[in-house]
């Protein structure tokens, strides 16, 4: 009995791992193509879903996760140059997307939908291609300030008043690196970094991600904070105690960044990668992020949920993505030197 | 003449391309990035930089927070395993797998909760946790939190080693002394304790979440930023060198040690617990007081929160993760049957030699980012899309603490069983079914266990190693913490820790038997 019941074990362990086995290593499906996706994935993967029942092609994306923002799909793509796996990167901002240019990981691919796009927000050799923006916001409690003294300015940063009482993402990361790199752009290396040092000494408070300063000011830990529209306008959905101000609207301007796609170099489905950043450069790709995630279309004849502006009605940042990507490794640097001790 | 084929020698030529190959080329790396010699000129830079007194801070402060916790940790733990194991304390199995709990969290999760209970976060729910105006954010704190997360561990190997211990020696001391019976026991587990400082040690260095949430700068995220912000896996690699010096240093004292050890007893019991001591009045009390508090502050808060953040949508979250979830089970498994497997006959064939901890040391050393880009050179251009990078990122990865929790029980075997075997012309394969596996069934067990669910909640090397079109339940609930979606965050992690519960209870079940 014992020997039987011991050849039993034996066999359903050989079943559950031969199970296994074949689980992870099925015949690869034909017509696929594999996307990197830096966006959140609740609201691309219905994109996604949408664009396989339209084409029959299957879609194998690879999300990123917070802990990694972008960065860990920028370095797999690196990783992988000589052998690329990935088909098209969609990414949350533009200035890795550069980045991946510079390191010959793109290769151009001029898109038909692509041709109502602001010239502004995409590659001038098609590398890289933007939509759906999101814009750098300041958001405070309403409990906590006053409507008449709200923050409308990054510099009230460094205002002594607020000493202690405001966050910021985690500067060497995602799109809160990219707004350092844009100050040191715009206001210049010596300004940018005065400006960091008054920052730091007015004890700005550095929290991991855009995420936990929208929970840090909706807490009430932060009296104000700097994230992008998408995680504010969750919290004011949701009836959470906090507005939304789109900073330095009488000055230097608000930073607008857009999503951007882009085609691989020697991607191993060229043809299936085409097709999709033609679908997510569309029309209704943009409706349908405006609707449920709030970016903000960037073509002119896309239908606006009432919350989300137009992006003509933003004052933008005068400065070039060029130049901040350009600025993009010294003000890392010196953020991480300052702020992460 | 006809040569028979050397099963050791081939597993010794798998076992380094497997799981020493990524780091000879991570080192190579160093002096030949894309395979071309770049002189010195950039490496004196680095160790220009490594010598900073910035960087310098950051380390000892690394360092200074892991000794503390594996300290707090340690000392729990052994308290416990004492408790649990050595007195009559009623219903202790079920003591010790409500203590065991803790250790199935997460580790970021468990923070996440608190930082939620302390009202640090706002919540997205029905109900608002005020905020409680204490500043967390503090190396004090973060020992807290983490000596929390990370007790149950030695509490599992020091009971391991309690369990182990030959009831005749016990019975020996309490005849002629019976005061210094927790002298003989401490001396005896010594070696169990150390392991399982050493082991919490290098968890907590290698934290990387946990301290920032909680806003602390260690060294693991410096390595991390190199990889992730300045994509120079050269500087990575280079920084990580100290950690790599420090874990050698101390790995190989403990293991001098070990070998001068005169106190291992030999016991093929491993069930029966000691019942040295009675708790009687007061201390009864204590004990008591002791155990409610403990699991209150390491699961009673953190379920507390899952469970008012989750608002009952554990069907809605599960539909939309399921997929996610037997991704998890599927992998997990595969990972823990090979990993455990591979330890066995690792420790079979290597057990007498001193290069056995290299098996331990050196993957503990690397950072989960830097295995995992190294993985996605060697292999990409002949895995495509596959998970053998991921399964072997997890053999490297989860190999040392496979072997740690085996090791205890491979010293208790004794050797001339093997050596009779072969006198006895049996072959390998014949030791290998007969002998060792029969006798080694408990602790491939154990160490398929915890394997398991290291593999189940494992989130930084899966992110850069998983192929497309495949995700796993950590990742998905990692991801959806981003957006806030904290119902389904807290329903999910309730589904993955009732599920891992089960298991655990059923295998710890079947072992008692």
């Amino acid at each position: 009995m014992m020997i039987l019941n011991k050849k039993i074990g034996v066999f359903i362990i050989g079943i559950i791992l031969l199970g296994c086995l074949l689980f992870f290593f099925l015949p690869k499906e034909e017509k696929v193509v594999v996307v990197y996706v830096a966006h959140d994935q609740d609201y691309s993967e219905p994109i996604l879903k949408k664009f396989e029942n339209l084409t029959g092609i299957k879609v194998k994306a690879l999300y990123d996760t917070e802990a990694t923002k972008t960065v860990g799909l920028v370095n797999r793509l690196i990783a992988e140059k000589n052998n690329p796996q990935a088909d098209v990167f969609w990414n949350n901002e533009m200035i890795r997307s550069i980045l991946l240019k510079e390191k010959g990981i793109l290769q151009p691919y001029c898109s038909p939908n692509a041709k109502d796009i602001p010239s502004f927000f995409k590659d001038e050799d098609c590398y890289w291609t933007g939509f759906a923006a999101r814009a750098r916001v300041i958001i405070y409690n309403i409990q906590k300030i006053n409507e008449s003294e709200a923050p409308s300015s990054i510099y009230d940063f460094i205002n002594p008043k607020w000493k202690g009482k405001a966050c910021i993402a985690n500067p060497i990361l995602g799109s809160t690196s990219t707004h350092i790199a844009s100050l040191f752009a715009l206001l210049g290396k010596e300004k940018a970094k005065e400006f960091l040092l008054k920052m730091k000494a007015n004890e700005v408070q550095i929290v991991e991600s855009n995420s936990m300063v929208r929970d840090q000011v909706v807490a009430g830990e932060c009296w104000f904070g700097l994230t992008d529209t998408d995680d504010a306008w969750d919290a004011i959905l949701a009836g959470k105690p906090i507005k939304m101000v789109f900073p330095d609207q009488d000055g230097m301007g608000t930073l607008v960044f857009p999503n951007t796609v882009m085609l691989i170099k020697n991607a191993p489905h060229a043809e299936n990668g085409k097709k999709l950043i033609d679908f997510l450069l569309s029309n209704w790709v943009e409706e349908e992020l405006a609707r449920k995630a709030l970016q903000i279309p960037l073509k002119k004849d896309v239908k606006l949920p009432e919350n989300v502006p137009k992006v003509e009605e933003i004052r933008m940042m005068n400065v070039s993505f060029q130049k901040i990507y350009e600025n993009l490794n010294e003000s890392t640097q010196f953020i991480h030197n300052i702020f992460l001790t | 003449m006809k040569t028979s084929f050397n099963f050791k020698n081939f597993f010794l030529l798998l076992i380094f391309l497997f799981i020493f190959l990524p780091y000879v080329y991570l080192f190579f790396y160093l002096f030949f990035p894309n395979f071309k010699f770049v002189g010195l000129n950039s490496l004196a830079e680095y160790i220009q930089l490594i010598f900073s007194i910035r960087l310098f801070k950051i380390l000892f402060r690394s360092l200074g927070i892991g000794i503390a916790t594996a300290f707090t940790s340690t000392l729990v733990g052994l308290t416990l395993a004492l408790i649990l194991e050595c007195t009559d304390l009623p219903a202790s199995n079920l003591w010790k797998k409500l203590l065991f709990l803790p250790f199935l969290l997460p580790s970021y999760l468990f923070v996440f909760t608190w930082l939620g209970f302390l009202g640090k976060r706002g919540t997205f729910t029905t109900l608002t946790f005020p905020n409680i105006p204490i500043n967390v954010y503090n190396p004090f704190f973060l020992i807290f939190f983490l000596t929390l997360c990370f007790f149950p561990f030695p509490m599992f190997l020091i009971s391991l080693g309690l369990r182990n211990l030959n009831q005749n020696l016990i019975d020996a001391a309490k005849i002629y002394n019976s005061k210094k019976i927790l002298r003989l026991v401490l001396s005896l587990i010594f070696p169990h304790v150390l392991v399982a400082f050493f082991i919490t040690f290098s968890f907590v260095v290698s934290e990387y979440m946990v301290p920032s949430f909680l806003r602390i700068n260690t060294y693991q995220n410096e390595i991390f930023i190199q990889l992730a912000t300045f994509y120079d896996v050269r500087k990575a690699t280079f920084y990580s060198l100290p950690l790599l010096f420090i874990f050698s240093l101390t790995f190989l004292l403990m293991y001098k040690y070990f070998n001068q050890n005169l106190y291992f007893s030999i016991s093929s019991n491993f069930r029966r617990s000691l019942k040295i001591w009675r708790l009687t009045g007061f201390k009864k009390f204590l004990t008591y007081v002791f155990l409610i508090i403990l699991l209150l502050l390491s699961i009673g808060i953190p379920a507390f929160v899952l469970i008012i953040e989750s608002e009952g949508k554990f069907l809605s979250a599960l539909t939309l993760a399921r997929w996610e979830f037997l991704n998890s089970i599927a992998l997990s498994f595969l990972s823990a049957f090979l990993v455990t497997c591979s330890a066995i006959l690792i420790l079979y064939f290597f057990s007498d030699r001193k290069i056995l901890n290299l098996f331990i040391i050196f993957p503990l050393m690397i950072p989960s980012p830097l295995l995992a880009i190294s993985l996605i050179v060697l292999t990409s251009s002949f895995f495509q899309q596959t998970f053998l990078p991921l399964l072997l990122a997890y053999l490297s990865r989860f190999l040392p603490f496979s072997l740690l929790i085996s090791l205890p029980f491979f010293i208790q075997i004794q050797k001339n069983l093997f050596e009779a075997a072969r006198l006895s012309t049996s072959s390998s394969f014949k030791i290998l079914r007969k002998i060792l596996f029969p006798l080694s069934k408990k602790s491939f067990l154990n160490s398929f266990i915890l394997v398991f669910i290291l593999c189940f909640s494992e989130i930084l090397i899966t992110q850069l190693l998983i192929p497309p079109g495949f995700q796993t339940l950590a990742l998905r609930i990692e991801t959806l913490l981003h957006y806030g979606n904290y119902s389904f965050v807290a329903s999910l992690n309730l589904i993955s820790l009732i599920f891992i519960l089960i298991l655990y209870s059923i295998l710890f079940k079947s072992e008692s038997l």
